[in-house]
Formats: structure tokens, C-alpha cells, sequence
């Protein structure tokens, strides 16, 4: 009566084993790999959602030339960041700045100066947008000399502007946790706050 | 020396010397039938009132936890007393089939089954409850230490995130337990199934057993394994449950008393819960040869003992607070005897400890009537307890300016009923579908089962083949 | 200068005209002055000098032609009053005082002030017949039992409100109340007490004897947000006489237990220290935290049962004789412990330390299990039972300050010592590349208080208010044997009974 290995038992039937694989063993490794799946497509979602995120706007406004070839600083047209919370994105006047005489051909430029001298403003779609809840603040980022590319993706190199980086709380954090690493430009000993008060109200 | 009498003599649970096919029969027949109108009403009942627990828990969801009695300084009231509640039932199913297995208590064999499913069914009862009482329920998973976009751990200090844990162990351990001890029995209701259906059906959940040795082996290993497992999760469950309120720093909450007060109480409303229904199963189904008043009575034993504990635990908190000289701590447990809420307090003492005493005597112990009685009263009790335990607590703490009383609502009302609706409708699905008494147990208990003893030695029963190994 | 015209010369213009009245108002004072007022110079001077004069110096000199001094006959005084004390029937006085909450009914429809509980009774949403436990004894009503008082012809019907300390044989009323048509929130909230006025001139509009009092057996709710006003002896609030004060100063003893510190803080500390002798329960705090935070009004329904959502209370607690206490006014808020108890058992961590001090409310984070206002023995925590902010048709949502979050329902929320003023402060202070000032921040509640006994700053810097003030022997924590170690210190109220003109 002692204890008998199933393989070694000639009184087993072989199909007893595959029998076990496929009622038992298939299934669970199905359901397992199913449901990891499933988790991470879950988990996921947000930053999957947004990354690449690239609505169509008004005017097909190319970052690549103005910004790429034709080397304008982002702040130019993005003011507010150096000083406030919110990088803006720029009024018709700034774009009038040149192209009150430059480009004046260009289906784009003509849309825009009707509607400049319609006193209408331009309606972009709006690409980056945090919730309500989150308190973030340009100007801090900027003072820490972190450039805008670290965010935003290579701006410069975008025909259409998209979103590049999910800006969700663990990209922030995933930043802030390893600030010299990622940002090797800042200055040394800084480190991007922790507490929850620092966005969610407050900073460090 | 004489091996069957001793066997016969250890196995008195089962009346009237039935075979062992007998006993498949007995057990499996009351599921073959069509149910009959009892169980329909019962069904219906208890369904209805399921139902209106779960869209009263959505309509919760949809307008806020405003719509409970919940208030400031009660910010815990009927929610988290009937989770305390259901929970703590769920303890005796697994100390029956668990603990009393590891002990070798062959009384249990005929319970266990019903005990266990019992336990998995409160605990599923008690786990809608941390989820609906939160304010906002669609975030619940955030409660769970998974991978996720904002790169945040939980609180792993927090005792609600040790109950996550608890009692998601708890429910697994049990489910597994229970499932693989009815592995067996599904392969005897696959053998009788009536229908095509039914033959499938059962054929896919007892998972291609045979009734091999081997597989006899792994089930007897594995039902060893979990039954060790199951066991210090009774006393840990409701210790951490207890945490969420001993950790705490209120005063009648703060108190190390709670741990083993709460699992004291568990199995005391377990055992009182099991008693209950089984009580009424085993007339439904005339089983009562099967459940015999042995088994009752035995029961009724341990709802004594557990009634005593609970009521020494009653004293010592009082005790402890006076003599802990500590003003707002006798003051928390004079409200509580005197207070405003008294009458929850009365009744507790009442029906858990004066009560049970009654079960001093043989009479009440083994008489159906009084002992059901009993049961019920027992678990009113033990919800009284959860209630004067969190309510009065809460109600007047620390500073005078924030005391306040708390009213409950007809909402409150409705989702508690719901509960027990949700309970017993799982309770009544349960027995129409599943062998309510482990018939492999209670058969392995009989004297035919013993390989050691001749067959011919046992009087009447001649058909067992000796099997070659 | 902007051809701009006086008010006077208006009215010149607009009344019917007078013969030889000048109708330039510089012509008519002149003149005026020239009739009535040199007529009684004291010395002889032309009255171009005499005007020049006045209205260099701003006043003039005169003995003759004015008030002269009167004798006073004490007795005739009594007299007077006397025939006002007429004896009532039921020995009943009436009366009438405008609310401090809505005043004489103008702001009724404003929910921050209706919501703002009665410095003395807390009660909120409504009125009362203010008496005290004997005079509702001997007419026999309970609180909330409507009485109907009668004064003269005319009679009211109002719910009884009891209160320790008033005097016996004394109704007051607050006006202010009943108003029928006020608004969606001010209209039919209390019992309009002003019908029971009269306008005939007499000793006052606002003070009536005689006043019948009947009981009518019906009922109405009377809504306190306080419920009990004893301390029932715990360590909550230090109170003393000026002279016991100075002879045993509260002390070292209260160097309290301090476990073991978890945290240090290296930057700022942020901590509060409110003053008990200077507060004086007006709830201006309160309703400033309630304007900074956008903490919503609930209702009278939702208050009654316990569920008013301000941050920041005043707790009134009496003490000494039941008849004629004396109270103390205590405003309580978060207390920012080190060692909360709140952030221990929230399972999502959704309350947390922040590294300065302050415990981080994160309502985005929160999933509402209530375990930390459970847990919290200062029951500072406030959670929304419903969505409070669902009534609001635009534009009423653009009252709500910008800085601070809007919390849906399901969610715990409490006082945060205004961080997005702390944020703001920082924020410029590290623009200009410098640190923060004391009292460059100043929380709503200390802004707002106009006994300035909110003083809040940085424990840091040894030289800023808070520091000070901490180390004064006044200074204590409420429920310290607790060991939560609060940021919030209190300075004992001391009483001085001598200039107390009620004892």
C-alpha cells in the first residue's frame, strides 16, 4: 500500500495526464495570463489614453517650423510661465507680431488674420489639461531650469502638436523621485517634493 | 479489542445503522426534487429582500452615504456593525469544520459542510459592506496595494487595509477549503445527475474525479493543508477586524480586551447562526438522523462556553475601566449601562449572557424549540453588542461640544434586512444544488469505511469488498 | 474742480425758492452764520474776521445763547420709569434684540449667517423664545414647545429655547426672523418676533412687561449645533482668576508628556496659538474659514442631524452654577497633530504629514471610509454626506475661491491652515528668493478675527509670534494626556471678577 508514481503505474491510463493538462493545468494558465492582462491594460489606461493625443486644431499650426527651424523661444508665444502657474496658450496678437506682414499667402495666416480683424479669437483645442485637483505651477519648474522639452515631448520637431508624456501623477512622480537623474540640469540638491500638499495645495 | 463495537460506539451520530448508499441517497434525493413550495417561499422572501438590500446599496451609491443615519460624531454605525456582524458569523462555520477536524471531533463530520458554506456566505455578505459604506464605492480599488498610475502604496498601518487582507485570505481559504471537500461528492451527484445538464454541470466542478487512491491521497493531504490553514485564521480574522477598533483612540474602543472578546463573540453568533438554520434545514429535509441531537446539543455546549467568555469579557471592560482611574474611560462605559442608548446595552447583556444559561440544563440543551429560541436571541444579541460596541462609543467621545445622538434610517433598516436576505437566499441556492452534508465525510465516519475492521464483523452490512492495494 | 456740485446746493436747487434765501449754499451758511451765530460773539470783530476765524479754528467760543445746564431731579427719573413697570400677570418681561447672526432680518437670506450658529445658544436657522430653566419650569415647556406670547392685542407663536444663565422672568427674542419673502434661503426661517412691536413712542420699541405666555401643545425643532456645554471635568479648557493667575502661574506641570518625535522639521513649522481670553465667541473665524474654503451650507435638515460641515467651531462651555454661569469661548480646528491619529488609519493615505507641519488633507485621494474622523478626538472632521454643491446655477459658482478645491460628496475634508495662503506666501517668498516674514501669512480665521486672538506662523524662527506665545505660561494643548502631540496651543482664559460687572 505504498505510495505509487501515477507514471510508473501500469494500471493508469495514459490519457488520464493529458486529460489533467487540458482540464486543469490549460485553464489556469489561461486564466492567469487572462487576467494579468487585463490588470495591466487597466492599470494603464490613462497613460495610454493620452499619450499621443494630437486633436486637430483651427489652424495646422506647425511647432516644427516655428519653433524647430525657425528657432522661436517657447516663451515667446507661451507667456505666463516664467511668472504664474499657467503656461497660456498665446492670443491672436502674438501670432499678428509677424504675421501682420509675414506669410501672407499662406492659407493658414489667412484664416488668422480674419479672425483677428473679426476680433474673434482663434479656438484651439486645448492638449494638456490636468484635473482641478492638481495645482501645478509653471513657474516653479522653470526657475528650477527644467526646459519645457522635459514635459512636453520634442515640441520642436512636431508637425502637430501632440501630447508626449501621460503627465499622469506617477510621471510626475517617477520625475520627482529621481530628480538628478532625469533633470541633470538642475541644480544640485534639489528635489522635487513628495507630499501630497505640494500639488494637491501647498508646495515644498 | 472488539474493534467494531468501539467504532460503532465513536460513530453514534448516525442513527438507525443506514449503508453507505443509503446515506448518498438521503443525502442526494432532496436535490433531485423539484423544490417544493417551502422553498420557493423561502426563496422568494429572502430574494426579495436581497434585492432591495443591493438597490438600496445602489441607490447609496448614487445619492451618498447622507442617506444613513451617519452623522458627526457617529461616522460608523449600521454598516460597519452589521460587517462586524457578518464576519464574526462566518467564524464557526470554519471552527467546526476546520478545528474540529484537526481535533478529530468525528461529531462534526455531518455539520461541517453546511458550517463551511455557511461561513463563505457570511463572509460574502460581510464584504459588500466595507465596500458600500465608503463615500465614494467606484474608488474602492484603490484600497488594494495593485499596480497603479499614481505610484501609490496604501497605508499598510492602516487597520482597514489589514482587513482587506484578512478577510480577502479568509474568503479564499474558505472557498478552497469548502470546494475541495466537496470534490467527492460532486463526482456522487455527476453519477446521479438526472439530466444531461446537470451531468456537465457536475462533471466540470468535481474535476474529473474518480475515486482513485491517488486521488483520495491529494484530497485527504489537501483537506489536512487547508483545514491547518483555515484554523488560525478563525482567531486571526476577527482579531484584525477587532484591530479597526482597538487601534483606535477612543476611549471603549481602546482597549486590548477586544481581540479575543471579538473571536469569542464570533464563534459564540456562529455557532448561534449555524444552530438557526440548521435547525430548520434538517427538518425541511428529514435529515434528522443524519444531524442528530447529539450534534445539537454538542453545538449548544459550545454556545454556553462562548456566552460565559463573552459575558466575563462584558465584566472585565467594565471592570478595567473603573479601575484604570481614567475619567473619560469610566465615564464612555457608564453611558454605556446608563446612558442614552441603554436599552441597546440591556438587551445585549440580556440575550448573550442570561439568556444562554439556560443551556445549563440538559432539557433546554436537547429540546428543539428552546435551543432555536436561544439561537435567535443569541444573535440579536450579538448585533446589539456590535452596535453598543461602535455607536455608543462614537457617540460621546472626547469633547462634550461634539457629542450627538444617532438615528438610523429607514435606509439603514432596509440594507441590514438585505443582508440577511442576501445570506439566505445564497443559504437556500446552496442546499437545493449542493449536498448540504458532506456524505463523504459522514460515510468515512461509519463503521463500513474502517479498512482495519472485517466486514463480516459488523452486523448487517455485507457488501463491502476488500480492496487490494 | 470737476464741476462737481455739493449736495446742499442741490437741495438749494430743488426746494421751492424762498425769498431772501440765498441759492448758493456757500451765500446760505454765510448768511446763516451772520444771523444766528455772530449774533453771540463773545468779543466785538467784523464778521469777515469772525468767519475767517471759525473756520480756521473749526469751532468757536461762546457763553451766551446755548445750552445751559440743567438740574437733574433723580426722583423724577424713577418716576418716569416707574410708570413703565407696570405689574404683569405672569410676572413675564419681553424682550426684543437684534440677531447676531441676521441682524434685523437684512442678511436672512444668507446662508453663511443663518448656518453661523448663536454665539450663546448655537442654535442655527431659526429663533427662539430665549428663557432660562426656571421660567420654562414654571410655565412648564420643554424646548421646541411653541408658547404663544401676547403683548397687548397683539400675540406670537414661537418654540421655547432654554438657556442657562438668562434671567428668570425674562424673554428675549432675536429680530430678525420670519421673514415671508426674503429669498430661496432666508423666507420662512424662525418667527418674525417684530409683530409683536408697536410703533407708538414709548419707553422702547424693543423692551414690553406684562407679556402673556401660554403654552399651546404643539411643537417645533429647535436646531443647536452644541448639545452639551459642560467640560465634565477634562482637560479641554484652562480657565482662571487674574489674581489666582498670578499667584500660581499654570506652569511647568503642563510641560506635558512629549512621546518620542517622529518628525523634524527642518524648513518651516507651521502652528496656531489662539487666545481664550480674548475671544469672545463672535464666530467671525468661522465664517471666514466657511468664505475661504468654499465649505458649503447644508441646510437646516442636514444640521440637525449632526452634519453641519464648518471647519472651524466655537465650542461654548459653562461653567459654575447651572443658574448663572460663566462661559468660556473656545474656537477649535484642526490641531495638526504630529502624531495624528487620523493619518495612522486612513487606508488610501489620503490624510498625510506634510513635511512642514501641517496634516495634508488630499480630498482627490480619499474614499470616504470615516475611519479618520473617528479616530480624531478633536472630531474636527467634516465629510459630505451628499454632494452639497449641486444646487448651484451658474454664475453662483464663480463665489467659490479659485484656489481651493471643490470637494465632491463621499469625500472627508477639515481646516488645512490655508494652505493655498501658505502656498501663495512660498510661492513669492521663493520668487524673491527669500524666506517668509512673520505675519506675512495670515490664515482666514486670523484675518478675520477682530479680537486678533489668532496668531499663526513658524516655530522655526524663534523671533516670530508664535514662538513667543507658545512659551508663555498660559499656554496649553487641549486633551494633551492624549500624546497627539497638536500644533494648536491655547492661552488660558483669565478672568479678572473684580471689573466683571456680572459676577
Amino acid at each position: 500500500m505504498g505510495s505509487l508514481m501515477a507514471e510508473q503505474n501500469p494500471l493508469e491510463p495514459r490519457w488520464n495526464r493529458l486529460d489533467h493538462h487540458v482540464k486543469v493545468h490549460l485553464p489556469i494558465i489561461l486564466g492567469v495570463a487572462i487576467l494579468s492582462a487585463l490588470l495591466t491594460g487597466l492599470v494603464t489606461t490613462p497613460v495610454r489614453r493620452v499619450e499621443g493625443y494630437a486633436p486637430e486644431q483651427p489652424i495646422p499650426f506647425s511647432h516644427q517650423m516655428h519653433a524647430g527651424s525657425m528657432k522661436i523661444d517657447c516663451r515667446y508665444c507661451h507667456i505666463g510661465v516664467e511668472t504664474g502657474r499657467h503656461a497660456a496658450i498665446p492670443a491672436s496678437s502674438i501670432c499678428m507680431n509677424c504675421h501682420s506682414v509675414a506669410a501672407l499667402d499662406r492659407p493658414g495666416v489667412k484664416l488668422l488674420r480674419a479672425a483677428y480683424a473679426d476680433n474673434r479669437p482663434m479656438v484651439w483645442r486645448r492638449i494638456h489639461r490636468l484635473p482641478d485637483f492638481v495645482y501645478f505651477s509653471h513657474n516653479l519648474h522653470i526657475a528650477a531650469k527644467i526646459d519645457c522639452e522635459y514635459c512636453h515631448g520634442k515640441v520642436r520637431e512636431m508637425e502637430v502638436a501632440s501630447q508626449a508624456v501621460s503627465l499622469s501623477m506617477g510621471s510626475c512622480l517617477s520625475c520627482h523621485r529621481n530628480v538628478q537623474q532625469r533633470v541633470p540640469v538642475v541644480l544640485p540638491g534639489l528635489s522635487g517634493p513628495e507630499n501630497c500638499s505640494a500639488c494637491h495645495r501647498a508646495l515644498v | 479489542m472488539n474493534k467494531a463495537a468501539d467504532i460503532l460506539e465513536a460513530t453514534p451520530m448516525v442513527l438507525g445503522s443506514p449503508s453507505l448508499a443509503q446515506i448518498d441517497q438521503e443525502v442526494a434525493v432532496p436535490m433531485g426534487r423539484i423544490p417544493g413550495p417551502t422553498w420557493w417561499a423561502a426563496f422568494a422572501l429572502s430574494g426579495l429582500s436581497m434585492l432591495m438590500g443591493l438597490s438600496l446599496m445602489g441607490y447609496t451609491a448614487y445619492r451618498g452615504i447622507g442617506l444613513w443615519g451617519n452623522n458627526s460624531p457617529v461616522f460608523w454605525a449600521f454598516p460597519i456593525v452589521n460587517f462586524v456582524f457578518w464576519i464574526g458569523i462566518g467564524h464557526a462555520g470554519t471552527l467546526i469544520s476546520a478545528i474540529l477536524f484537526l481535533f478529530r471531533q468525528r461529531w462534526r463530520n455531518a455539520i461541517a459542510r453546511f458550517a463551511e458554506a455557511m461561513t463563505i456566505f457570511a463572509v460574502m455578505t460581510a464584504a459588500t459592506f466595507p465596500v458600500m459604506h465608503m463615500g465614494r464605492p467606484w474608488l474602492a480599488h484603490w484600497v488594494f496595494p495593485i499596480p497603479n498610475d499614481m505610484r501609490l502604496w496604501v497605508n499598510f498601518r492602516s487597520p482597514l487595509v489589514w482587513d482587506l487582507f484578512a478577510i480577502s485570505t479568509y474568503f479564499t481559504v474558505s472557498l478552497m477549503f469548502w470546494y475541495i471537500g466537496l470534490i467527492p461528492d460532486l463526482a456522487a451527484m455527476r453519477e446521479r445527475a438526472p439530466t444531461n445538464a446537470h451531468r456537465i454541470i457536475y462533471s466540470i466542478l468535481s474535476w474529473g474525479w474518480t475515486g482513485l487512491n491517488r486521488h483520495w491521497r491529494h484530497y485527504e493531504r489537501a483537506y489536512l493543508i487547508l483545514a491547518g490553514l483555515s484554523t488560525p485564521l478563525v482567531v486571526s480574522v476577527h482579531t484584525i477586524v477587532s484591530f479597526d477598533f482597538a487601534t483606535s483612540v477612543i476611549p471603549g474602543w481602546h482597549a486590548t480586551i477586544l481581540p479575543p472578546y471579538f473571536v469569542a463573540g464570533a464563534v459564540f453568533s456562529g455557532f448561534a447562526m449555524v444552530l438557526t438554520v440548521l435547525i430548520v434545514v434538517r427538518k425541511a429535509f428529514h435529515m434528522e438522523h443524519l444531524i442528530t441531537l447529539r450534534h445539537l446539543e454538542n453545538m449548544n455546549k459550545v454556545v454556553l462556553a462562548t456566552s460565559l467568555i463573552v459575558g466575563y469579557a462584558y465584566c472585565v471592560e467594565l471592570f478595567t475601566a473603573w479601575y484604570s482611574g481614567e475619567s473619560i474611560e469610566r465615564f464612555t462605559f457608564l453611558n454605556r449601562v446608563t446612558g442614552p442608548y441603554w436599552w441597546a446595552f440591556a438587551l445585549m447583556v440580556l440575550c448573550n449572557v442570561l439568556v444562554p444559561q439556560v443551556h445549563w440544563f440538559r432539557k433546554a440543551r436537547t429540546s428543539i424549540l428552546p435551543m432555536f429560541v436561544v439561537s435567535i436571541l443569541v444573535n440579536v444579541g450579538m448585533w446589539f453588542e456590535r452596535f453598543v460596541i461602535v455607536v455608543t462609543s462614537l457617540h460621546r467621545d472626547f469633547l462634550p461640544s461634539s457629542w450627538g445622538m444617532y438615528k438610523p434610517t429607514l435606509v439603514d433598516f432596509g440594507i441590514l434586512l438585505g443582508s440577511f436576505g442576501l445570506f439566505f437566499t445564497l443559504v437556500l441556492v446552496f442546499v437545493r444544488f449542493l449536498p448540504a452534508i458532506s456524505m463523504t465525510e459522514v460515510k468515512a465516519s461509519m463503521p463500513q469505511a474502517q479498512l482495519s475492521v472485517h466486514p463480516e464483523e459488523i452486523i448487517g452490512q455485507p457488501e463491502m469488498e476488500e480492496v487490494s492495494v | 474742480m470737476f464741476s462737481a456740485r455739493q449736495c446742499e446746493d442741490s437741495l438749494l436747487r430743488w426746494l421751492p425758492p424762498t425769498p431772501g434765501r440765498p441759492g448758493d449754499y456757500h451765500e446760505y451758511l454765510k448768511s446763516r452764520w451772520r444771523n444766528e451765530v455772530y449774533t453771540r460773539r463773545p468779543t466785538e470783530i467784523d464778521f469777515e474776521r469772525f468767519w475767517n476765524i471759525s473756520l480756521h479754528e473749526g469751532f468757536i467760543t461762546a457763553t451766551t445763547g446755548f445750552l445751559q445746564p440743567q438740574d437733574l431731579r433723580p426722583e423724577a427719573v424713577l418716576e418716569a420709569i416707574g410708570e413703565y413697570a407696570r405689574p404683569s400677570p405672569s410676572g413675564i418681561d419681553l424682550v426684543l434684540t437684534p440677531s447676531p447672526r441676521v441682524f434685523d432680518g437684512r442678511f436672512a437670506n444668507n446662508g453663511w449667517l443663518q448656518e453661523l450658529p448663536h454665539p450663546v445658544t448655537t442654535q442655527v436657522w431659526g429663533n427662539g423664545a430665549l428663557m432660562s430653566r426656571a421660567t420654562a419650569q414654571r410655565l412648564q415647556c420643554r424646548e421646541g414647545d411653541v408658547v404663544r406670547l401676547t403683548v397687548e392685542r397683539r400675540s406670537l407663536k414661537i418654540p421655547a429655547l432654554i438657556e442657562p444663565g438668562m434671567a428668570d422672568d425674562l424673554i428675549s427674542i432675536d429680530l430678525g426672523y420670519g421673514r415671508r419673502i426674503a429669498g430661496s434661503i432666508g423666507s420662512s426661517v424662525g418667527v418674525d418676533a417684530g409683530t409683536l412691536r408697536k410703533n407708538v413712542a414709548d419707553l422702547s420699541p424693543w423692551f414690553y412687561t406684562g407679556v402673556g405666555v401660554e403654552t399651546t401643545g404643539e411643537s417645533s425643532r429647535i436646531i443647536r449645533v452644541q448639545t452639551h456645554f459642560s467640560i465634565e471635568g477634562r482637560p479641554i479648557i484652562k480657565e482662571a482668576s487674574a489674581s489666582a493667575f498670578r499667584s500660581h502661574p499654570l506652569a511647568e506641570s503642563e510641560a506635558e508628556s512629549r512621546p518620542h518625535v517622529l518628525w523634524s522639521y527642518r524648513g518651516y513649522h507651521w502652528a496656531m496659538v489662539v487666545d481664550l481670553t480674548a475671544c469672545t465667541g463672535c464666530g467671525a473665524c468661522s465664517l471666514a474659514c466657511t468664505a475661504e474654503n468654499n465649505i458649503p451650507v447644508v441646510g437646516p435638515e442636514q444640521v440637525s442631524r449632526k452634519r453641519e460641515m464648518h471647519w472651524m467651531r466655537i465650542d461654548r462651555y459653562y461653567s459654575g452654577s447651572p443658574d448663572n454661569p460663566s462661559a468660556v469661548y473656545q474656537p477649535i480646528l484642526c490641531q495638526h497633530c504630529d502624531a495624528a491619529p487620523c493619518e495612522k488609519v486612513c487606508p488610501v493615505a489620503a490624510t498625510v504629514r506634510s513635511p512642514e507641519g501641517l496634516n495634508e488633507m488630499v480630498y482627490n485621494r480619499c474614499v470616504g471610509t470615516r475611519y479618520c474622523a473617528n479616530n480624531c478626538p478633536y472630531k474636527v472632521r467634516r465629510f459630505n454626506f451628499f454632494n452639497y454643491h449641486k444646487q448651484l446655477v451658474s454664475p453662483a459658482e464663480l463665489v467659490y475661491n479659485p484656489e481651493v478645491t471643490v470637494r465632491n460628496r463621499g469625500i472627508m475634508e477639515k481646516c488645512t491652515f490655508c494652505v493655498q495662503r501658505i502656498t501663495a506666501a512660498k510661492h513669492r517668498a521663493k520668487i524673491e528668493g527669500r524666506k517668509i516674514r512673520d505675519g506675512e501669512i495670515q490664515t482666514a480665521c486670523q484675518q478675520a478675527c477682530p479680537a486678533e486672538a489668532i496668531v499663526f506662523g513658524d516655530l522655526n524662527d524663534p523671533q516670530s509670534r508664535v514662538s513667543q506665545l507658545t512659551k508663555e505660561t498660559r499656554a496649553y494643548h487641549v486633551l494633551d494626556d492624549l500624546g497627539v502631540r497638536p500644533s494648536v496651543t491655547y492661552l488660558a482664559k483669565i478672568r479678572n471678577p473684580r471689573l466683571d460687572t456680572v459676577a
